[in-house]
């Protein structure tokens, strides 16, 4: 039993992903040896500012992009494996559902490409409607839903499958504090149910109330990875605002410390020619 | 199965809260309801009857394959801008799951219009009849015909003699492949009546000649019986009278042989064997074998549609398309214009060395024939209309064109969608 939840659901290690061009050229470099595990019953939180390469992190672990190089294993299998999609609940940071479709048809829909039998789909729709709080607009075509309600019945068909590893991209993106507080109950009670929950946000707050774990990602680069409270240790800081600012400013003065002084010296020249003060104020 | 008919009705769905089949209805009913005061008729209701059932089913294929086009081109477009496809590719579906459900939802939506316009069309035609004015016992006869959309059919009325005024006509040819890409399409048209059998046909292009002589040799069990020499221009329909004994004889077999001012057969060509005798065949066989054609026709192009989706934007898969769609159903056409207009009329001479036009035809112009589908074949429409037998062999036919486009588009979700990054695509 022990060794089951000592398994990692999620390896990925040395991942690193680079975006081309048409021509097949580097273009951006997206993620650079990135490495984290996730376990049963566990949340984790993939943190970092806008184009931090959280998504694309998300992307891989869902077989929607292929990593460049290093290894991303779900399940102790591939990203890509089609049976590993059965395990895997995703709620993708856009609301990417067919509009002429009712909340109640959308689940049935991703209900019958999960192959559920008829009753338990039937059962499992009311129950997870139930459990968003959309009962109320299952009838009614998504293009009328608002964003907080899209989120809810994403989240919902999210959990269709009764999935083992959970994966959420923003998701309480468009929520109001209430929905907010309902979707941290819900990730509450089912981590509590034994699955693993991979959360990718940029809210701070978020990640500081729910996670056991944390993976903080800035440019692409994994600046900080841990338990939370060890984390916090470490860096003597109280909360995940102070944490991820002050990892920050590290990693940056560690970059500008990589500058020799030829390279200081043009920058200067770039900003209107060798002052003095200016060199000064970089190097501090 | 459950993924496939998933997608499938949500196809189907997502069609029907568009609108798409109402609209295709209200189109196709507005043209039916126009049509026969725009068109001229002899002012009888046969006539008015076989206007508006020839024209009508004529732009309910044309509607149906570019329904079908637009609607696989502008689904792919939707799926990827909604950013679906990111969302369905994290479910256990396979690309040509996803692919060949699209396919048939396409073909059970548009074949469910065309019903729906067909019911129309024989209600119309019931009123249409109504209107004129003929005797009880007839309309009553006519009404006892029509009255349940199964057994009206725009053949069964054409077969019927007395209601066609007596006149069957039969189209024994149809193309000829001569060497050079000239392409004829002569038709041996019989009335079995009173009137004499005579040859129609029309060279549709000459590409090194200006005007071509052929000997055509009507022969019976290898017995010739009639025997013509005649200088045809291409496009301008020839007319040769036959002697009306010659309806009498079955099997007849057309010589066509083409030579030059030395009479010296340059190509000899043998047609088919002709029966005077019609192929026998139900009408619900023809309307089986026509219903079949045209869902090739929708499949096909739907099939194009989905994988031009794939690899090119909206509005590029759009127009490359209709281009293979333009060339498939105007190949001869399209071919006469390029190469038989301003052509030298020079007895010997050859423009393969010098026109550079024949590079274009050779490097281009021909494989592009090659690999277009016959949409003209699939157009079943004619021939139903005619009462002609719609035989199984234009299924080959049509098949050896169709089915490279089927097998490109699954192949490619088989075997290069699953290799591809879903996100790069969206």
């Amino acid at each position: 039993m022990e060794d089951s939840v000592n398994t990692p659901l999620v390896e990925v290690a040395h991942l690193k992903k680079v975006f081309k061009d048409f021509w097949g050229r580097p273009k951006v470099t997206a993620l650079h040896d990135v490495g984290l595990s996730i376990h049963k019953k566990e949340v984790c939180a993939l943190i970092g500012p806008n184009g931090s390469g959280k998504t694309t992190l998300v992307k891989i672990l869902l077989g929607l992009l292929f990593p460049t190089s290093g290894s991303a294993k779900v399940f102790g299998q591939n990203c890509f494996e089609t049976s590993n999609k059965y395990r895997i609940g995703f709620l993708a940071e856009e609301n990417c559902f067919y509009k002429h479709l009712t909340g109640e048809e959308t689940l049935n829909f991703y209900g019958r490409l999960l192959s559920l039998p008829y009753v338990e789909r039937h059962d499992r729709v009311h129950e997870l409607l139930k459990l968003t709080g959309m009962e109320h607009a299952a009838k009614r075509p998504l293009g009328e839903y608002s964003l907080g309600m899209l989120r809810r019945i994403g989240l919902a068909q999210a959990l269709l499958a009764d999935p083992e590893l959970l994966i959420l991209d923003e998701p309480t993106n468009g929520l109001d504090p209430l929905g907010i507080e309902e979707v941290h109950q819900l990730i509450l009670e089912l981590k509590a149910r034994g699955k693993a929950i991979l959360i990718s946000t940029h809210l701070l707050a978020e990640s500081d109330e729910i996670c056991d774990q944390l993976v903080l990602l800035h440019q692409g680069t994994v600046l900080a990875e841990g338990k939370t409270h060890e984390l916090h240790q470490q860096h003597d800081t109280h909360n995940m605002k102070e944490l991820f600012l002050k990892l920050v400013k590290r990693t940056n003065a560690s970059h500008l410390k990589q500058l020799n002084d030829k390279d200081l010296n043009k920058v200067a020249v770039a900003h209107e020619g060798p002052d003095q003060d200016f060199l000064d104020q970089l190097q501090k | 199965m459950k993924v496939f008919n998933a997608i499938l009705w949500d196809s189907i769905r997502h069609a029907w809260r568009l609108r798409l089949p109402f609209i295709l209805i209200f189109l196709l009913g507005l043209v039916l309801l126009t049509l026969p005061n725009w068109v001229m008729h002899d002012g009888s209701p046969e006539g008015k009857l076989r206007i508006m059932m020839t024209y009508s089913g004529h732009l309910q294929i044309y509607a149906l394959s570019f329904a079908a086009l637009f609607y696989s081109i502008w689904f792919e477009k939707f799926e990827r801008e909604n950013k679906v496809n990111l969302l369905i590719a994290t479910y256990p579906v396979s690309h040509h799951q996803k692919i060949l459900a699209r396919l048939m939802s396409y073909v059970l939506i548009l074949w469910g219009s065309s019903l729906i316009f067909q019911a129309g069309i024989g209600f119309l035609t019931l009123r249409t009849f109504q209107q004129f004015d003929i005797s009880i016992q007839e309309k009553s006869e006519l009404k006892s015909r029509l009255l349940t959309v199964r057994e009206y059919s725009p053949l069964q009325l054409i077969e019927d003699q007395d209601f066609e005024q007596k006149r069957i006509e039969r189209q024994f040819m149809q193309a000829f492949p001569l060497n050079h890409g000239i392409a004829t399409g002569f038709d041996l048209l019989v009335t079995p009546q009173q009137d004499p059998l005579y040859l129609r046909g029309k060279l549709m292009s000459l590409q090194d000649i200006g005007q071509a002589q052929l000997r055509f040799e009507v022969r019976h069990e290898n017995r010739l019986v009639w025997a013509a020499e005649a200088y045809i221009q291409p496009s301008v329909e020839f007319y040769q009278l036959l002697p009306a004994e010659l309806s009498k004889l079955s099997p007849l077999r057309l010589d066509l042989i083409q030579g030059n001012e030395e009479k010296k057969p340059l190509y000899y060509v043998q047609a088919e064997p002709l029966s005077l005798s019609r192929p026998k065949g139900s009408f619900i066989g023809n309307l089986l074998r026509a219903t079949m054609l045209s869902s090739l026709l929708i499949f096909t192009m739907a099939a194009i549609g989905i994988f031009l989706a794939q690899i090119l934007s909206f509005q590029g898969s759009l127009f490359t398309s209709l281009v293979i769609y333009i060339i498939g159903s105007f190949k001869q056409d399209i071919h006469e214009l390029l190469f038989s207009s301003g052509m030298p009329n020079i007895p010997g001479f050859s423009t393969e060395q010098l026109d550079p036009s024949t590079i274009f035809y050779s490097i281009l112009w021909k494989p592009l024939l090659f690999i277009t589908p016959d949409f003209q074949v699939l157009n079943p429409t004619s021939k139903l209309m005619n009462g002609e037998y719609i035989p199984w062999d234009d299924f080959i036919h049509v098949g050896s064109t169709t089915l490279p486009f089927l097998c490109v588009t699954l192949l490619y979700a088989l075997y290069f969608l699953p290799r591809q990054e879903v996100d790069k695509r969206s």
